[in-house]
């Protein structure tokens, strides 16, 4: 095809050389890529001849043409440049990053680095300048809206938290749902928030089993591997960024402004009867005495968010490097919460030894530091009691002492009102986190056909939480003898993993087949070991360690150990480049595994046909049609197969039966894409996958009859259908404007098709993050509406449901029986909002069989109880991104909208706020002249804080998620003596602006690390943020 | 290509090793390990009786005190308020109700739970002809013993709550496993029990430890208490007055007479085992309310003109007239601060009274505490009872006569059937409320139908279970099943009684 495009240039060419009275001479000029920095090694091509060159390291060339003739630049990983020569004899040439070049070169389930045209399954390659000038430390963020089937959500506005993952559908039931994290080839134990979004280079992602069976036991849920920078210049290339912003949400809460109590003359509180009692109306439309005090407001405020990064780099002879040393402070939205720090250093060393060897080191170490808050759930998080608290009450208010008042009397509503400004400052979380990853790569070229790899990688976390109630401090008027005399929790894990491989690749060309394949031996050893210790009841004040305390004292401390070997073969043949097959055999053996399973196996096998190559089209740059089927799998959790017996002080009992069959579930996968270029501008690629997982390891509920409450077993099977489509390109490209965009579609059905003999069950939501230790400060959920059924998605949302239509009464012998009554059906009716009532007691308050006007609930016959059915689906129907970046000379725009169709969210924060006479709908109720208790009291639209559909909501939405506005001014403008290359100034924001129907702060909430699990309980809201950078390049 | 050669072979040799990916686990114990000699047999075996006496007087006893009137809430938190509402509603047997561990399935797990580790010590005895010889003592049969009796008590708490379960013996095949009536497992609690009695009796050392390093009992005590337990699980085994008429008991009053002489409130264990009822139960509010407040059946009971439901108007009840001295001890009143008591919800479970006996400043789990497990004036109430079904009023008034009713309230009894019988509801709802464990005051009132209508009468087989055994879920419970099995008929509903002592 390029032959059939180069005769064209040919053509055209010699036409203008005709016209042009064709003069010869030297073109000389610098190729940089798009920060500016000098790219050595770019091939550079004379259109219609054969005439070429490349740059050297300082991006510098120089090539002979003619006047009219065309110069095309190509360079991996960039877009294809082409210049037209005219009168000038310089042309310097900035290239553009292309994420979806043809040509590109992955490394991420293949063997060896491999080019896309090459692949025969999906590789997405994520571009990162886009998230890279947004105020983001997490480059989970750069996957939003880029990867088709991904979906990413932030849980909620703690900057401690990262972000959830979950690539296509959930191929787990119990386990983790994230993808393995892999850093340069580094396996970390990790989480994407630790690592610097300024370090990389780029993201690959693959999706599913189809593509990571190259990772085996271990990339179940697909894979994201982070590639960082490496030295490019032969001078050092130093780079300074400033960034500054600050950080606030987009909207308040909905909160009632009136209740529904009896009021005096005055407007105060009727007490003459000696308390507050309710008005005999039983309407919420009474306004409250006194001033309304909008806390949520004063507690939400802007705080300040930076990032100062430093770099240097350099590309020698025989050595390159990259360093750089970050700090990162994000404070979040909460007013006295202390803010998260991050400091990050690494250093990439790549050594040329001698022609055969090659040295490769990569160094990174973090540290985060920050104040936890509970971000879900009720008991200390902040927001519960903020969005309960009294609104007459300024919390801000001081007392004697000039602190915060710990608490405030009820008013006949609550028995009392926690402050959340005086938890926020007195309760310590301090959780320090760090993380030290490094490798040692070793390549040995034996001749052109045969080389070898070592590795020896190490990846060690580490952290500690302290939780510190200080003595005196007041929990409210319930005196907590656990918390006010003093208490400490002091959480400390460790997790190291090193890593050891060896490989050997052979690859070669027999006639028009090439064959490349790869043996490895991975050997894995994962240790892990954690102790807690609390107590309370302080001998004294002001001392913060454990052997103060005297009473609740409890340790727990343990040690894993994980031992794995790896052995897989890889091998691709193609045939001139144009049919592609591979074959992939994989083996795990693991201590995790079972001891009469101890081995698993995983394969694939890839087909791909660039159809392309065989059509003699101008327009068309790629037409592949690949399809892969491969398998891969998940490790059980160290414990799954012992049997164990709890043993505590004074209790000693079965708990788990051992579970020597106990193996990997097989998720296997077919793929099936078509990647389509056009016109060196565009490329689309669609994605078409089904994954089914046997054997998915469930914790199986056992009789009372049977000593032992629990075993995991490999007994439930799930599936998925993804859709994925993706159109990028960059239709417009002259030497002052440039229009580069993607736009990516996915739309994934998942369902969970058996459970083997296991009754359906409630999903636990344990807020923890499977096998790992992690710190954990949420409470579970209160409410459990994740409910685990054949035939149904997971993420199928269960519960009660009010009866909207009389035929969805249930009727037997001719007498409804719903909320246990017996009453004929012409004795009920649909009332204005929509729900069933008995007709006689419209207007009474109370529950049904008390006379009350109650919505009516959905009734089981068989059970004769109420119905517990699907009310909803987390899942959403279709995802959504659209990127833009516009440059025109040399200011760039960058945008990100990212969408999310369908899919619900369960807003038990709106449901526990009913209950609290809080939420705002109980204004709109009053106003509609009905009484109160039908929504917050006895009536079943508040369900006793049970689900129920009447608070599921459309968790759709659109997010302007990025902007950025960025000036390049060139170092030239400074003058020779001002050795700077160039200067950018960036004004950018992110989650700029929400759309979407969810009454709640924001639909996107995820707990226990999936976005499976999007359950409001008074979430702390995300928030968006603005900021405005410098960086200087030298 | 001979280094790619021996790269090989190295990868196929490491590859093969098998023996470094067998690594245990040292965090938990397994069964090797928990029954690796006498000592730790033993252990496991003490760690048995601390389960069965804590599932006695654990959390799930709330249930039982909401559904026989002894507090109310219309707090919904792990539903509370759905066993204190009027009128009464159905039980949620439902795996979709988060509540259901604490509630159907509670006393399930926990009581099977020790049946299950008693198995295993009755198992390792009897079957695998294991010893346990400590310091040169042969203790084998005080484990046994100690094993039939954790298994009998656990039983009997299964015969008194639910409708039917399951009788595992430790050569019973899970896989044939089939539910047996509330009376026959009585009659294998008791089996179990007399065993265990047995077993003492004949052992050479004997001692029942209730935790590790903590109170033993000894051999005589250990024998009363049996048959204490014996005595509240035959005459607690009824579920209507109905079939409380066929009930045995002369051979309820032989247990009784062998039952304990005084009272069984071992010291509590912080963090091990305490009197987490009385914990949940006595929780006192800022404004100085009850978490749990007393219902208005207690207060009823000492002033029989007190309403028996809180007024729905505005009117703030005053304080209950009665010579009883208990009243004040045991009870406090605290007019209008309602504490967690929700107006919209129905005042008509609204209270001015929170409990205070046994109350420890909010805690109870404090090493030291004495938990109320089985007091010598159940013993009284049960003599009393029996005689009175027994037609012997005379016997029945002097057991009153001899209880905390005439020694501590200076409450005489009339020498008529009603008026014993509302002296036993008062003294069963006041004086062993909180001092008997799980229970006790309800399964009184199903036996004389005296629970409201629509109240559980016992809990089906919680669904969590049923699920599992692939039976169809059934529940109890609700007005529309009042007077159906397992819901109260109201027959003699409490509020309807002429209170005459």
């Amino acid at each position: 095809m390029r032959t059939k495009l180069s005769g064209l240039f040919t053509l055209l060419l010699a036409f203008a050389v005709h016209l042009s009275f064709a003069q010869d001479k030297t073109i000389s000029g610098t190729v940089t890529d798009q920060d500016g920095l000098p790219l050595p090694g770019v091939n550079i091509i004379v259109g219609g001849t054969s005439d070429g060159t490349q740059t050297d390291f300082d991006g510098n060339y120089s090539i002979k043409a003619s006047v009219g003739q065309v110069i095309l630049f190509s360079y991996i990983g960039q877009r294809d440049e082409r210049r037209t020569v005219g009168s000038s004899s310089t042309i310097n040439v900035q290239m553009q990053e292309d994420a979806q070049a043809l040509g590109e070169v992955v490394v991420t389930g293949v063997a060896q680095g491999t080019s896309k045209k090459k692949l025969a399954f999906a590789v997405e390659t994520v571009p990162v300048t886009g998230v890279q000038s947004v105020p983001t430390p997490d480059p989970a963020s750069a996957l939003i809206g880029r990867v088709a089937g991904a979906q990413i959500v932030s849980g909620g506005g703690n900057p401690l938290r990262n972000q959830a993952v979950v690539f296509r559908g959930a191929s787990s039931i119990e386990g983790s749902t994230s993808p393995l994290i892999i850093v340069d080839g580094i396996i970390t134990e990790g989480f994407l928030n630790e690592f610097s979004t300024q370090d990389i280079k780029s993201i690959e992602v693959v999706k599913g089993a189809a593509a990571s069976s190259l990772y085996g036991s271990l990339a179940g849920n697909g894979v994201i591997q982070i590639i960082t920078k490496q030295g490019t210049t032969e001078k050092p290339r130093v780079t300074l960024r400033f960034e500054n912003g600050f950080s606030e949400t987009q909207e308040s809460y909905p909160l009632a402004r009136n209740h529904d109590r009896l009021l005096d003359a005055n407007g105060n509180f009727d007490v003459s009867s000696g308390s507050i009692v309710p008005d005999p109306d039983g309407l919420f439309d009474n306004p409250w005495p006194g001033q309304l005090v909008d806390n949520v407001e004063r507690f939400i405020t802007s705080q300040p968010y930076q990032q100062i990064t430093a770099s240097v780099s350099q590309r020698l002879d025989k050595v390159a490097y990259y360093t750089s040393l970050e700090r990162t402070e994000v404070a979040g939205i909460l007013d006295g919460i202390d803010p998260l720090v991050r400091t990050n250093a690494r250093l990439n060393l790549k050594i040329d030894l001698s022609d055969k060897w090659q040295l490769d080191m990569t160094n990174y170490v973090v540290r985060r530091v920050g104040q936890e808050v509970e971000a879900s759930g009720q008991g200390d998080n902040l927001f519960f009691n903020l969005l309960t608290s009294d609104p007459t009450i300024d919390l801000n208010q001081r007392d004697e002492t000039g602190g915060f008042v710990p608490f405030f009397e009820g008013n006949g509503f609550l028995n009392e009102y926690q402050n959340p400004l005086y938890v926020a400052r007195n309760q310590d979380q301090d959780l320090e986190i760090n993380r030290l990853t490094s490798a040692i790569n070793l390549k040995y070229k034996f001749n052109d056909n045969l080389t070898a790899d070592f590795q020896v990688s190490t990846d060690r976390g580490s952290q500690r939480l302290i939780n510190f109630f200080p003595k005196g401090y007041v929990s409210g008027s319930q005196f907590n003898a656990g918390q006010d005399n003093g208490f400490i929790f002091d959480l400390r894990a460790s997790r190291a993993r090193v890593n050891a491989f060896a490989q050997v690749n052979y690859n070669n060309t027999f006639g028009d087949f090439n064959l490349r394949s790869s043996l490895r031996y991975l050997h894995e050893d994962v240790k892990e070991e954690f102790s807690t210790a609390q107590g309370s009841n302080f001998l004294t004040e002001g001392v913060r360690n454990l052997q103060q305390a005297t009473e609740n004292i409890f340790i727990n401390s343990g040690a894993n150990r994980e031992k794995t070997q790896n052995v897989f073969f890889s091998a691709d043949i193609d045939y001139k480049d144009k049919i592609i097959l591979g074959a992939f055999f994989r083996g795990d053996r693991s201590s995790l595994f079972g001891q009469d399973n101890r081995d698993q196996f995983f394969y694939r096998g890839s087909f791909a046909y660039r159809l392309g190559e065989d059509l003699t089209v101008d327009w068309l740059d790629e037409l592949k049609l690949r399809a892969s089927y491969g398998t891969a799998g998940l490790r059980p959790n160290f414990g799954d197969i012992f049997e164990t017996f709890t043993v505590t002080q004074g209790n000693i009992a079965p708990l788990q039966i051992g579970n020597p069959d106990l193996q990997s579930p097989t998720i296997s996968e077919l793929e099936v894409g078509l990647d389509v270029g056009l016109l060196s501008k565009l490329l689309f690629t669609f994605n078409y996958a089904f994954s089914e997982t046997e054997d998915a390891i469930l914790t199986v509920p056992l009789s009372g009859a049977v000593p032992g409450t629990v075993q995991r077993q490999n007994v439930a099977s799930t599936e998925y259908t993804s859709y994925e489509a993706i159109f990028s390109g960059t239709p417009y490209n002259t030497d002052n404007f440039t229009w580069d965009f993607s736009v990516t579609f996915a739309a994934v059905d998942n369902e969970i098709t058996s459970l083997g003999n296991v009754a359906p069950f409630n999903r636990n939501i344990n807020v923890g993050f499977g096998d790992r230790v992690v710190a954990n400060v949420d409470n579970a959920p209160a409410v459990n509406v994740f409910r685990v059924e054949p035939g149904q998605p997971f993420g199928a949302l269960f519960g009660n449901k009010l009866v909207r239509s009389l035929d969805e009464l249930t009727v037997v012998d001719g007498l409804v029986i719903n909320e246990g009554l017996n009453l004929p059906v012409s004795d009920f009716s649909v009332n204005q909002f929509g729900h069933v009532i008995v007709t006689a007691n419209d207007g009474q308050t109370g529950l049904v069989n008390a006379g009350g006007e109650q919505a009516i609930r959905a009734w089981d016959e068989d059970t004769n109880q109420l119905a517990v059915e699907v009310m909803g689906d987390t899942n959403p129907d279709l995802l959504m991104g659209f990127r833009n970046t516009f440059t025109y000379k040399n200011l760039r725009l960058y945008t990100l909208i990212d969408m999310q169709i369908g899919g619900d969210v369960y807003n038990y924060t709106r449901q526990f706020l009913y209950f609290n006479d809080r939420h705002a709908d109980l204004d709109t109720f009053g106003a509609a002249g009905q009484p109160s208790s039908y929504a917050n009291a006895s009536s079943t639209i508040y369900n006793g804080a049970a689900p129920i559909d009447y608070f599921v909501e459309d968790a759709s939405f659109a997010k302007l998620r990025e902007v950025s506005i960025t000036y390049t001014m060139d170092g030239d403008v400074l003058g020779p003596k001002v050795p700077i290359d160039n200067i950018q100034f960036t004004l950018s924001g992110r989650n700029l602006y929400t759309w979407t129907d969810y009454t709640g702060y924001d639909p996107e909430v995820a707990i226990s690390g999936s976005p499976i699990f999007k359950l409001d309980e008074f979430s702390t809201p995300n928030f968006r943020t603005f900021a405005a950078s410098i960086q200087v390049t030298f | 290509m001979k280094k790619v050669i021996y790269l090989a072979l190295a990868l196929a040799v490491v590859s093969c090793t098998q023996e470094e990916f067998n690594i245990g686990n040292d965090n938990q114990a397994d069964a090797a390990r928990v029954l690796a000699n006498s000592a730790d047999f033993q252990n496991f075996n003490i760690s048995n009786h601390t389960n069965n006496f804590f599932s006695q007087i654990g959390f799930n006893g709330v249930y039982f005190r909401a559904s026989a009137d002894q507090f109310s809430t219309t707090n919904a938190f792990r539903g509370f308020w759905d066993f204190c509402d009027q009128p009464r509603r159905q039980v949620i047997n439902s795996t979709a109700n988060d509540d259901l561990g604490f509630q159907a399935a509670g006393p399930w797990n926990s009581y099977n739970s020790v049946i299950n580790n008693a198995n295993i010590v009755i198992n390792n005895i009897e079957n695998d002809g294991n010893t346990v010889v400590l310091s040169g003592t042969d203790l084998t049969d005080q484990e046994l013993a100690g094993a039939y009796f954790d298994k009998g008590i656990a039983q009997g708490y299964l015969s008194m709550i639910y409708d039917q379960a399951y009788i595992v013996d430790p050569d019973t095949d899970p896989n044939t496993l089939e539910f047996v009536t509330y009376q026959e497992m009585l009659t294998a609690a008791i089996g179990n029990i007399q065993t265990a009695i047995s077993l003492a009796s004949g052992a050479g050392a004997f001692e029942y430890t209730l935790y590790a390093a903590g109170p033993s009992v000894d051999r005589a005590t250990f024998v009363a208490l049996a048959n204490s337990y014996m005595a509240r699980f035959a005459i607690n085994n009824a579920r209507t007055n109905a079939e409380a008429q066929g009930q045995d008991y002369n051979a309820i009053l032989g247990y009784a007479n062998a039952g304990i002489t005084s009272d069984f409130e071992p010291p509590a264990e912080n963090g091990v085992i305490w009197n987490n009822l009385q914990d949940w139960s006595l929780f006192l509010l800022g404004d100085g309310a009850g978490y749990m407040p007393t219902d208005q059946k207690i207060l009823r009971l000492f002033d029989p003109t007190y309403p028996t439901d809180y007024p729905t108007d505005t009117t703030i009840l005053g304080e209950i007239t009665t010579d009883d001295p208990r009243a004040a001890e045991y009870y406090e009143y605290v007019g209008e601060n309602f504490g967690f008591l929700r107006e919209s919800r129905g005042r008509q479970l609204f209270s001015s009274y929170r409990t205070q006996k046994f109350f420890n400043d909010n805690n109870q789990n404090v090493t030291g505490l004495p938990m109320q497990v089985f007091s010598v004036a159940e013993i009284d109430y049960i003599k009393a009872e029996a005689n009175l079904w027994l037609g012997n009023l005379t016997a029945a008034v002097a057991a009153l006569d001899a209880s905390p009713r005439m020694t501590v309230g200076m409450q005489s009894t009339t020498e008529a059937a009603p008026n014993i019988l509302n002296a036993l509801l008062y003294e069963i709802s006041i004086e062993l409320d909180l001092q008997s464990g799980m229970g006790v005051p309800w399964a009184f009132m199903r036996r004389h139908d005296m629970l409201q209508a629509g109240s559980m009468t016992m809990y089906p087989v919680p669904a969590s279970e049923l699920e599992i055994t692939q039976d169809a879920i059934y529940t109890f419970g609700g007005p529309a099943q009042a007077g159906e099995v397992g819901t109260a008929s109201g027959a003699n509903d409490w509020r309807n009684i002429n209170l005459v002592y």
